[in-house]
């Protein structure tokens, strides 16, 4: 696949990335529920959790910046900016790891749109690290 | 990949961890509030400030309900110290236990710490340890273990009273209030005042409750 298809998928995922984190920054800010999608009834629980902020800034706003990072980085050509996507994308799934590992084992509930975004995550990462194989040669 | 990349490479690796590290360590610093929000403030079983406030803040909650943990760690403290503690609002807490099983061991743990007057102190630990919505958390293990953290609280006495018949009079007549005062959910906030009255209903913020008692003060 060629370093323009990469970036272009890794434009798709993040946008996607962006709709989630910011549908719910706005419902954390908001203090309403999210929809939770499939129904299960666990993203409130995890939305309101007290894990839900980092010093008062709400984790999905973490996300938002983080998604907003990595369209930055496929809308931008050149090794740079894969090695910007790349570091972007290890914080994000690092923590998004330990975030699904809170859901899991500690919180005990699970956000449907929380496990969307952790796969969007992996996927970003994958694409990053492809992308920085292809313009490294 | 050049070798003069692929050490940048795995420097950068190395920062990312570093980074997401201690989003992990700060992801763990407790909420807002503490106990010490609600020392030397007057309580009266689940009432939290002076009796002459000129401004009485219903909050309607159940235990269980994620956005009033939500409620509880965002706003309340800043409600507390900015109204309440000047003298200027009173928080009456109507507890409800609408939600399941885990909803009446909670209510009933809070109330009977409120007999001691520590029912606002009881109420935060409750929160910070929210568990998942009728998963059976509320243990007798898990409520003591609270109690036992709850400054001031005499454990013999909070487990007698947890029993007491009183207990579920105060429940049901919390529950008529909430279908007198039209509460369909929780938390609902009902701001009372010289200028009359605002329904606020979710997780909202302190301006939000700051602009109802500023329209409940206008007489």
């Amino acid at each position: 696949m060629s370093e323009r298809a990469l970036r272009a998928l890794l434009a798709l995922t993040a946008v996607a990335g962006v709709l989630i984190s910011a549908y719910l920054t706005w419902t954390h800010l908001r203090g309403v529920v999210p929809v939770c999608v499939g129904g299960g009834g666990g993203c409130d629980v995890v939305q309101t959790s007290r894990y839900s902020e980092i010093l008062g800034v709400p984790v999905a706003a973490l996300g938002l910046a983080a998604y907003a990072g990595l369209l930055l980085s496929a809308a931008l050509k050149g090794e740079t900016a894969a090695l910007l996507g790349l570091f972007v994308a290890l914080v994000s799934a690092l923590f998004s790891a330990y975030l699904t590992y809170l859901e899991l084992f500690v919180i005990g509930a699970i956000c449907q749109w929380c496990v969307a975004s952790a796969a969007l995550v992996a996927a970003c990462l994958f694409l990053c690290v492809l992308r920085l194989l292809r313009t490294g040669k | 990949m050049q070798k003069g990349n692929v050490r940048l490479v795995i420097v950068l690796a190395a920062v990312a961890v570093a980074v997401a590290g201690l989003m992990v360590v700060l992801s763990q610093l407790e909420g807002g509030g503490s106990q010490e929000t609600f020392a030397d403030i007057p309580q009266d079983y689940t009432t939290l400030g002076r009796e002459d406030a000129p401004v009485e803040i219903q909050l309607y909650e159940d235990f269980q309900c994620p956005a009033c943990a939500q409620f509880a760690r965002e706003t309340l403290p800043e409600l507390v110290e900015a109204r309440v503690e000047p003298g200027e609002a009173r928080l009456v807490s109507e507890t409800m236990a609408f939600l399941g099983p885990d909803s009446v061991s909670t209510a009933r743990a809070a109330l009977a710490a409120g007999e001691q007057d520590r029912y606002w102190q009881y109420a935060y630990l409750l929160f910070e340890n929210q568990g998942a919505e009728n998963s059976g958390y509320a243990t007798d293990e898990f409520l003591t273990n609270l109690a036992e953290e709850t400054e001031g609280l005499d454990v013999e006495e909070w487990r007698a009273a947890r029993d007491d018949a009183s207990v579920d009079k105060e429940l049901e007549a919390v529950q008529k209030r909430a279908d007198a005062a039209g509460v369909q959910a929780t938390p609902t906030i009902v701001v009372s005042g010289p200028g009359g009255e605002e329904m606020l209903r979710g997780a909202v913020p302190i301006e939000e409750v700051e602009r109802a008692i500023e329209e409940v003060q206008r007489s």
